[in-house]
């Protein structure tokens, strides 16, 4: 009765807790344990659409069986597991030693290891005996696997771009269509083939008769004797931290203490299903377990409108960038009108606690490339070629990890870092990273640890730090310091910039698990005070995130966030910006189905105030989108798997209050609402 | 109106009485803004339904809103509620408005100290007089509460209107004997409110008084009863 007249009281509906039983634990699943890693890191980079289908192939191969702890990839370990470098290390010594695990519970005897890493990774892993690396030729087909995937998604309301009236409008219709097929045979032989056509571009017929505007394919040979590696098509390469040359793989700020360092994962086989910085030739690596030699080609093609002179040498003027769309017939006129060719080797060193590695590049431009006319690109790359040489190494000492690289390019730019996470306490982890990056560095395939996309401009050091600070409370804190140099996009002078992050987060029961983060983000840059005269200006940003994670009965996850922003302008004037959302997720083994569903408010006074979200996408689709203004979005995504194939629907919608039309020029929508509607089916062969 | 968490209809399921209620609030002691509501919640099995009659303002300008739900626990941990409002707003010389709408909440006691609960009012957008040009308010709840001990549960309350500022509020409920006394404060449109509510046999009288910043005093009356003799 007692919790009738509370109810009573209020209509409450905690009254009811007045008398409850325990309820079920939430399971997380590897997937989402990855997104975790990955939505940090992507909403920190404020990139808002991303494929991962090459990634997540690699990282979730094993998610239908779990990841045999007796044969880990480092990338898996790091990523998915989160171990530390020492951790894995002590593993693969351990394993060397006294042989291969035959229960996850002798894991808690590995130096390195305690009782809590094991109950945290034990829904994740099992021990499996090593397989044979043996291949046998007539296994070639019978343990193969095949996949088809094929994807569709449309804008529903009529864009300005699609009526025909508009100058320069889209000679396509409005459909997104991609496919994907993967071959994979045992551990030694893969191939893919992908293709894509974007919203308003033609398909099979007129300016794209070749059917899709994009195709990507790779080939791949692995561990046949000396051959480690060989990919003929497209792929990503990771060498060292990344300063001479590095993919977009993790490693980055937002992680925790032993998520900084990269972790070279060399060839990379990729068939990205939209235009991606990928390499595209020939990449080898041969050697044995302590060297390890690569050789690469590659030839990609630009986008760009070509200056040429009277002796026909051509040049271009612009940024080097790869544009994914070719809608319009401008678009189509500068697609693929130069290209560059990358070429280069590296060499690796590999000991039990050490390994050094060196790496050289050329790059060579088809058209010379023309200096900026704006100050702060007076360091960036002209002319048409470009040398890099670098040196990586990493080195475990006692309960840490070293680890470094130096870079230097041809004009005399030089880059370096040097970072180590150190394994203070099985209740603490530290890390630190330096890092200096010359105006002058130049390297077109970097992407180290840092603030800017490539690595140059740029002195700072990070430290972060992970504690275990009761049974039911964590908490992470990072903080970077940064200094640029030189000039940069809407700085008129060097600048400083510092932020830090705080993340508590509370396992309060089974199953409800309350993360809350704050971030402070300093920067410097212009600030017009008249018409005529501008300085610099400090801007500062507070970020507060406070998420329920739930699940009442273990088919279903909720999740409540709330999310806070307040920007600090130069003129001590403040603007805010708010997003709550509630998901909710079913998932029904039984019946092969599943459904995701959010309906989030979001009010923001500005563009500067938007809020980055992760949403459920398709599979291998990673989204992260930005709330701004004033409104409502939802979406519903379903999810049913039959034996051969597993379907997939989304449909999205966002109401904007305080606008009567959406997006701007060929992107343009008359009306307060946009919906966006998604399909894809694979079908595994 | 049957209480100031009534925005989640789903935690109904949880009860295991039929009540009904009859409640009045007058707004900053305006006459003009007065509220009176009519409610019953009958319950059996895992089902409830809930059925509410209320009018808010004067003889020449007021809304009448009849409401009807269905809230359905799944278990012990789960439940969720469709409520559908018709509104009929009437002001003197002008044409009546005729609306309709419906809200959807779901309430999750994960376990026995807490629970959590959200529900959307409208989200359909639809507008005042069904084919009208204002779209009625879109609204989201999300409700947490903890049980500190047997006599004592704190809670809070994020609300978030399309057009206002989110609202986040805390609240404590204190149970002396057969007297509870509640208090809720409201930010950042600050806005306070004390309650008293006493049982005696199958009745529940309450007196409470809600004070919002610049505006004023709300006053309110409720009485509750209960179908079923109360148990030991």
């Amino acid at each position: 009765m007692k919790k009738n007249i509370l109810f009573l009281l209020f209509f409450g509906n905690w009254l009811y807790l007045f008398a409850q039983e325990d309820s079920l634990f939430i399971f997380d699943n590897m997937q989402d344990n990855l997104f975790e890693n990955i939505e940090e890191q992507v909403i920190d980079s404020e990139s808002e659409e991303v494929d991962f289908a090459d990634n997540l192939d690699f990282l979730l191969e094993g998610q239908t069986q779990k990841i045999n702890i007796n044969e880990l990839p480092a990338e898996v370990a790091y990523s998915l597991l989160k171990f530390t470098d020492y951790q894995y290390y002590q593993l693969q010594l351990y394993i060397e030693i006294y042989g291969e695990l035959v229960t996850i519970y002798e894991l808690a005897a590995v130096e390195g290891f305690s009782r809590s890493d094991v109950e945290r990774i034990i829904n994740f892993v099992e021990v499996r005996p090593a397989k044979s690396m043996r291949s046998v030729f007539r296994s070639f087909f019978r343990r193969s696997s095949q996949k088809l995937l094929l994807r569709y998604g449309q804008v529903l309301e009529k864009q300005a771009g699609y009526y025909s009236e508009q100058e320069n409008a889209y000679l396509g219709n409005p459909l997104r269509l991609t496919f994907k097929y993967t071959f994979k045979s045992g551990d030694n032989f893969a191939m893919a083939l992908s293709g894509e056509k974007d919203a308003g571009e033609e398909f099979f017929k007129g300016t794209q008769k070749q059917g899709f505007d994009h195709y990507a394919f790779f080939v791949q040979f692995k561990n046949i004797g000396v051959l480690k590696n060989c990919v003929i098509g497209d792929y990503n390469l990771d060498f060292g931290q990344g300063l001479v040359m590095g993919g977009r793989s993790m490693g980055t700020k937002g992680g925790g203490a032993g998520q900084i360092r990269r972790f070279a994962s060399m060839i990379r086989p990729s068939a990205p299903m939209n235009e991606s910085s990928n390499l595209r030739g020939v990449a080898v690596t041969i050697g044995d377990a302590h060297y390890l030699g690569t050789l690469f080609y590659s030839h990609r093609f630009f986008d760009g409108e070509l200056l040429i002179d009277s002796d026909s040498n051509c040049f271009f003027d612009g940024s080097l960038s790869l544009s994914p769309y070719h809608r319009t017939l401008n678009e189509v006129i500068r697609k693929q009108s130069f290209y560059n060719r990358i070429y280069g080797g590296n060499f690796q060193l590999k000991r039990r606690i050490f390994s050094v590695g060196a790496t050289i590049t050329k790059t060579d431009f088809s058209a010379e490339i023309l200096p900026a006319k704006e100050l702060y690109k007076k360091f960036d790359f002209t002319g048409k070629s470009m040398c890099n040489f670098g040196m990586d190494y990493k080195v475990i000492v006692p309960k840490s990890i070293l680890f470094g690289e130096f870079g230097v390019s041809r004009n005399g730019g030089i880059a370096f870092l040097q970072g180590g996470v150190f394994d203070v306490d099985p209740r603490c982890k530290l890390s630190v990273l330096f890092r200096y990056y010359d105006p002058k560095y130049i390297a077109l395939n970097s992407s180290a640890f840092g603030e800017n996309s490539l690595s140059h401009n740029e002195i700072g050091m990070y430290v972060a730090a992970d504690f275990v600070l009761s049974r039911i409370v964590q908490l992470v804190l990072n903080g970077d310091f940064y200094y640029f140099p030189w000039l940069r996009f809407r700085t008129d002078q060097p600048t400083n910039g510092f932020d830090c992050t705080a993340k508590l987060i509370f396992s309060l029961h089974r199953n409800l698990q309350l993360h809350v983060k704050y971030q402070y983000k300093m920067k410097e840059g212009n600030y017009r005070i008249t018409a005529y005269y501008q300085t610099l200006a400090t801007q500062q940003q507070h970020k507060l995130r406070c998420a329920f994670n739930y699940s009442p009965i273990d088919i279903m996850k909720m999740k409540t966030e709330i999310d806070f922003v307040l920007n600090v302008l130069p003129s001590h004037s403040f603007k805010q910006g708010i997003l709550l959302f509630q998901d909710v997720g079913v998932k029904i083994p039984k019946w092969n189905f599943g459904a995701n569903l959010r309906f989030a408010f979001f009010d923001t006074d500005s563009y500067d105030e938007r809020i980055y979200a992760y949403e459920n996408d398709l599979l291998y689709m990673f989204t992260i989108n930005g709330y701004y203004g004033k409104g409502v979005r939802f979406y519903v995504m379903l999810d049913y798997g039959y034996s051969f194939f597993d379907l997939q629907l989304r449909f999205s919608q966002t109401f904007y209050d305080d606008r009567s039309s959406i997006g701007s020029s060929h992107e343009l929508i008359n009306g307060q609402q946009k919906s966006e509607i998604r399909a894809q089916v694979i079908f595994h062969i | 109106m049957l209480g100031q968490y009534e925005n989640n209809c789903a935690s109904a399921s949880f009860l295991n009485k039929s009540y009904v209620s009859a409640s009045f609030h007058n707004r900053f002691l305006l006459k003009e803004l007065e509220n009176e509501a009519v409610s019953g919640i009958l319950r059996f099995h895992q089902n409830a339904f809930v059925f509410q009659v209320s009018h808010f303002g004067y003889a020449k300008y007021g809304d009448l809103t009849v409401a009807g739900a269905y809230a359905r626990s799944f278990g012990k941990h789960i439940a969720i509620a469709a409520r559908f409002y018709y509104s009929l707003l009437h002001a003197a010389d002008y044409p009546s408005v005729h609306s309709v709408t419906f809200d959807v909440s779901l309430y999750a006691p994960i376990h026995d100290k807490v629970g959590i609960g959200f529900s959307v009012y409208n989200p359909a957008r639809l507008k005042y007089g069904i084919v009208g040009k204002t779209m009625m308010p879109l609204r989201f709840y999300f409700n947490i509460d903890y049980r500190i001990s047997k006599n004592l549960l704190i809670y809070s309350q994020v609300e978030k209107e399309l057009k206002s500022r989110l609202g986040v509020g805390v609240g404590a409920v204190f149970r002396i004997n057969k007297l509870f006394l509640t208090s809720y404060v409201q930010f950042p449109a600050p806005k306070l409110s004390i309650d008293a509510e006493l049982w005696w046999r199958h009745f529940l009288f309450g007196f409470g008084c809600e004070y919002q910043l610049a505006v004023g005093f709300v006053p309110k009356i409720t009485l509750h009863y209960s179908f079923e003799s109360r148990s030991k």
